[in-house]
């Protein structure tokens, strides 16, 4: 048994989220049904953002609020390219991730500039994600509210289009592994050394000469590049989308449902509060039938709350407490 | 239905546990979709409505409608080629794209279902009829505007509800003959439109269309969603002084506006024309009461109409609802009973079969004759319909004043403005 | 664009600003004291319309009246969500206190939908769309009656913040919550009293627009949420007088973009002018200042 790597709190939970993420891939290519699939992409998608989310949200401490900004812009650089100019999709998805980098540049130079304290960062780019919807809507090239869609009907590797949902669950999964690796290098770069510091204690970091600027600028780009990068590949997924669906501040809390409760701070936090609370939500649905969704609403919210208020750190937390007892400290 | 996956951040489990753990969710989460089995003689529909939500009025009403279908094919002896197998809807909810798609793979993979009929937003039909076709299961459309939805080439999707184009075209020829009948001149409009699906392609529709009929639009006002007040519309509306306003919209939203129109005391010099969705929307009607007097409604159907059986089914849906059949209720229970006389003519619960035989419709009578003189399919799916009506609300109630063929009633044209009502 | 359309134009925007800030006061006064975000706020503002319509319905008591036992009503539900979710809450980083009141906001609109349905509610008063006229326009006496209780409620809260007791412990509060402590003021009651008085605040606003509007469970969410969150940053968090200023600012920003740019851009409008200021005047119109 490779102790000695493991004893290492990341490199454990390297191991542990890629595991996963292999059974995962295992489970789904045997799963014979298609409804179980199609959450699983989901849960991997939303895997996928909460773990890009915690480099900036978690690791840097920012509070960046509205993150589905990125995603929806990379939703629509995919579905635009994709249907109006027959740019490769997965073309687009480097094109996204280069777009959403763009736009994460901008925030970042923007608020830093005008020195914006942190609620009011995180106010900022609430109102940015609201923004775009509106600047979307109101855009004919971009379809306005009747959205962009694509019309899939056979399986079509070279343009990531897919009538079976296997293809897009493995991809997503790759997907989440280049984001979970993206995490892990930078836990363990010293930039990594650099972003806890600056976490911790903004001005004592600087006094050191550290320029927490520039390293909250590398974060937030990292970070909203490679949620452009998921939200392209959710367009190709779901083969509709429109402002209200990809810009939505519902789904943009319920992004960050998965890192919060797993633990921000850790590489298999996201990932599995991800897996977690995804299919609850779609299978409790399912369960409780279309009409009892208030009923679905009161649980669901009483399970944030709850959740929320118990594992303040995150579940993440109670498992590196254990990796601590059972490894001893490195 | 217990496959959550076990949670493997329990403190104190090793790795092993936990692996062993995700290996036999995943096992359990492979189990074929096999748990669901339909009795001997029952046909499970699928049908994606918006249950809960911003839409949650319409889509119950839907699913009343479907209710009201279902028990009388299943009274009637359910579907006779079938040995009388009796219909079971199940109902799920689609307020989202994600979940329309969602429970499209549900409805076909786990509950096996015969057809699907849905699914409201055009956006959720647009992507949802894709999975349907893929695992052949036919799909109709009896409330989803969209022309997208058959102008991809899917085999498995029909639609019975009308091009957005008619609602430009229809509407014009409606007012122009009106106003002739009134002897009037109509030259000019505005649009009051909701940034919407519907509202976006009306807009389109109308720019294209109107030049051809001569009516001038001199601005055409698109509002947000959930504005919470409408002035701006309505002083650009008193300042461009056009003889009719073509308006869409949402029944929240229309609402609002009607409250304010009354409030600031605006009205076109000739009348107020809505068409489609929230305006044909009999709860919008009750929100205003008195404000919705006067208001002209375009849609495919209204119960005071002259077409056989129109006032009965109207009469049944009452007394089951406490409502009248619109929003869509009426194509959906319309769509029910087309969906039934495919059933019967396959004779079959194959899908490629079930396919053929909505391909292959022609029905000219039927429970669906209320609403629909002919049923018939061209290649691409769609419902080939004469034309759309209008009628004129008047105490909650609308009755039909165009074209003269079905018409009721005559229309209160122009419409007088709010100081000249009672 | 003739004069008078502009002046029809900034009236309206005016009563519709009214409308904003009374909606905003109570998260401005959260927000000032007790630096949470609240997410659910909008939730109270729809259960205040929905208990104003429920007594309208059940005893035809105008909202007008139940518009002070709601507040009183609410009130209290406020202090108890404060004592058993907030305030637990308050020891977490900034990000689990804002997701906690979306966890509340969604057990809300579910308890509420459970409760009066998923459809439109109206509260009909037989004067609901009276209006008057005024400076050659017509003004409704719903609104202008929201605005007036709100031009009130902020010179009220001013007063109160300025000289009574309590309302020095609020502000010592939002100050320095530790150099509070530690002068004697129970910060814990401190926080109760906001919380309640701000949700109280809510449902008051609720029930008196009710007449104007309509309720469904996510209405408060669907057409308020996003302009109260300016206008509580725009006047400066914890400002009243800043919250009627910042509700004022929006309405006739909406009013007249929606006029000049067109009625799609009308929410653009209010949010292109709220990162503008937030970008220029970080802390808001009265440079961070509770009074």
């Amino acid at each position: 048994m490779a102790g000695g790597f493991l004893s290492d709190w990341r490199n454990w939970q390297l191991a542990v989220a890629i595991g996963f993420v292999v059974i995962a891939g295992a489970g789904g290519a045997f799963a014979g049904s298609d409804y179980f699939l199609q959450i699983m992409v989901l849960a991997a998608i939303y895997a996928a953002i909460g773990t890009a989310w915690t480099i900036a949200g978690g690791l840097s401490g920012l509070l960046l609020l509205g993150y589905i900004s990125f995603f929806g812009l990379g939703a629509y650089v995919d579905g635009l390219l994709f249907t109006k100019f027959g740019v490769n999709p997965w073309l687009c998805l480097l094109i996204a991730f280069a777009g959403a980098g763009l736009l994460a540049w901008l925030i970042a130079l923007v608020t830093l500039r005008f020195g914006l304290s942190e609620d009011y960062f995180a106010m900022f780019t609430v109102a940015l994600s609201q923004v775009l919807k509106y600047a979307m809507l109101n855009w004919d090239f971009a379809g306005r509210a009747t959205g962009v869609y694509l019309t899939v009907v056979k399986d079509d590797f070279a343009t990531l289009s897919f009538v079976d949902r296997k293809p897009y669950l493995y991809i997503a999964l790759a997907l989440l592994v280049i984001v979970i690796l993206v995490n892990y290098a930078v836990q363990r770069s010293r930039f990594g050394y650099l972003l806890a510091a600056v976490r911790e204690n903004s001005q004592a970091a600087e006094a050191l000469g550290i320029d927490s600027g520039k390293v909250k600028t590398k974060a937030i780009v990292l970070s909203g590049a490679l949620a452009g990068m998921v939200g392209a590949f959710y367009c190709q997924f779901a083969t509709f989308i429109d402002p209200r669906q990809v810009f939505s501040l519902a789904t943009n809390f319920e992004m960050l449902l998965g890192p919060v409760l797993g633990g921000r701070l850790s590489i298999i936090g996201p990932v599995f509060g991800a897996a977690f609370l995804k299919p609850l939500q779609d299978l409790l649905r399912g369960w409780l039938g279309g009409e009892a969704d208030a009923l679905y609403l009161v649980l669901y919210g009483a399970v944030l709350t709850l959740g929320i208020l118990l594992l303040p750190k995150g579940v993440a937390s109670y498992v590196e407490a254990w990796h601590r007892r059972r490894y001893g400290n490195p | 239905m217990n496959h959550v996956r076990s949670k493997p951040n329990k403190p104190h489990a090793s790795r092993r546990q936990f692996v062993k753990a995700s290996a036999a969710a995943a096992a359990v989460a492979a189990l074929p979709g096999g748990l669901a089995f339909a009795q001997a003689n029952e046909i499970k529909i699928g049908f994606l409505l918006p249950l809960t939500g911003s839409f949650a009025e319409a889509g119950q009403l839907n699913k009343q409608a479907v209710e009201m279908a279902v028990d009388e094919i299943n009274r009637a002896g359910g579907v006779k080629s079938l040995k009388g197998a009796k219909i079971v809807p199940l109902f799920a909810n689609a307020t989202s794209v994600d979940e329309a798609n969602t429970e499209t793979t549900r409805l076909i993979s786990r509950e096996r279902v015969t057809g699907i009929i849905g699914a409201y937003s055009s956006g959720s039909t647009i992507s949802s009829t894709v999975i349907a076709e893929r695992s052949s299961v036919p799909y109709l459309v009896p409330n989803a505007l969209a022309d997208e939805i058959t102008a991809r080439g899917l085999k498995y999707v029909f639609k019975t509800v009308p091009h957005f184009s008619q609602f430009a075209t229809n509407a014009a020829e409606m007012v122009l003959q009106l106003s002739e009948n009134a002897k009037r001149e109509l030259k000019t409009c505005c649009l009051v439109r909701e940034n919407n699906f519907f509202g976006n392609v009306v807009g389109r529709e109308f720019a294209k269309y109107m030049p051809g009929f001569r009516i001038q639009i001199l601005k055409d006002n698109i509002f947000p969603t959930n504005p919470t007040s409408f002035e701006d519309v309505i002083l650009s509306l008193r300042r461009d002084s056009p003889d009719v306003v073509f308006a869409a919209g949402e029944p929240s939203s229309i609402t609002l506006l009607f409250k304010q129109l009354s409030e600031l005391r605006y009205w076109p010099k000739l009348g107020w024309v809505g068409l489609g969705g929230g305006y044909t929307n009999p709860i919008t009607w009750g929100n205003l009461g008195k404000l919705a007097d006067g208001l002209i409604v375009v849609n495919d159907w209204f119960p005071d109409i002259k077409l056989p059986g129109a006032r009965e089914a109207n009469e049944r849906f009452r007394k089951r609802t406490g409502k009248d059949m619109l929003g869509n209720s009426n194509t959906t229970y319309a769509g029910v009973h087309i969906f039934k006389a495919a059933l019967e003519k396959a004779g079959s619960t194959e899908g490629p079969k079930i396919r053929d035989a909505l391909a292959g419709l022609d029905l000219v009578d039927g429970p669906q004759t209320f609403m629909y003189e002919r049923v018939k399919f061209d290649p691409t799916g769609f419902m080939n319909r004469t034309t759309l009506v209008g009628a004129q609300v008047k105490g909650g109630q609308a009755k039909v004043i165009w074209p003269t063929a079905v018409r009721v009633a005559d229309a209160a044209w122009p419409v007088p403005d709010w100081s000249k009502r009672t | 664009m003739p004069a008078e359309v502009i002046f029809q134009s900034l009236l309206l925007g005016i009563l519709q600003g009214g409308v904003y800030a009374l909606v905003a006061c109570g998260l401005t006064l959260i927000y000032g004291v007790m630096k949470v975000v609240n997410f659910a706020h909008a939730e109270f503002l729809t259960l205040g319309m929905y208990l104003a319509i429920a007594a309208w319905t059940a005893g035809g008591v105008s909202p007008y009246v139940s518009a002070l036992f709601i507040f009183a009503l609410v009130c209290a539900l406020g202090a108890a969500a404060q004592a058993l979710v907030i305030r637990p809450a308050l020891k977490h980083p900034q990000i689990n206190q804002m997701l906690v009141t979306i966890g509340v906001s969604t057990m809300m609109i579910g308890a509420m939908q459970l409760a009066w349905g998923p459809n439109n509610l109206v509260l009909s008063l037989p004067w609901s769309g009276a209006t008057f006229d005024a400076w050659g326009v017509r003004l409704s006496y719903v609104r202008t009656i929201a605005f007036l209780v709100a031009v009130l409620i902020a010179g009220a809260f001013w007063l109160f913040l300025k000289h009574a007791k309590t309302g020095m412990a609020m502000r010592a509060a939002s100050q320095n919550p530790v150099a509070a402590r530690l002068m004697g003021i129970s910060v814990q009651r401190v926080n109760l009293i906001t919380f309640g008085v701000g949700t109280g605040l809510a449902a008051l606003a609720g029930a008196l627009i009710a007449p104007a509007f309509f309720v469904n469970p996510t209405f408060g969410t669907d057409y308020f949420i996003l302009a109260a969150f300016v206008i509580v940053v725009l006047g400066t968090m914890g400002n009243f007088i800043g919250a009627l200023v910042g509700g004022l600012v929006i309405g006739v920003a909406e009013g007249l973009g929606g006029l000049l740019l067109g009625p799609a851009l009308r929410q653009m409008v209010s949010l292109a002018l709220f990162i503008v200021v937030l970008l220029a005047l970080p802390r808001g119109l009265f440079r961070g200042k509770m009074t």
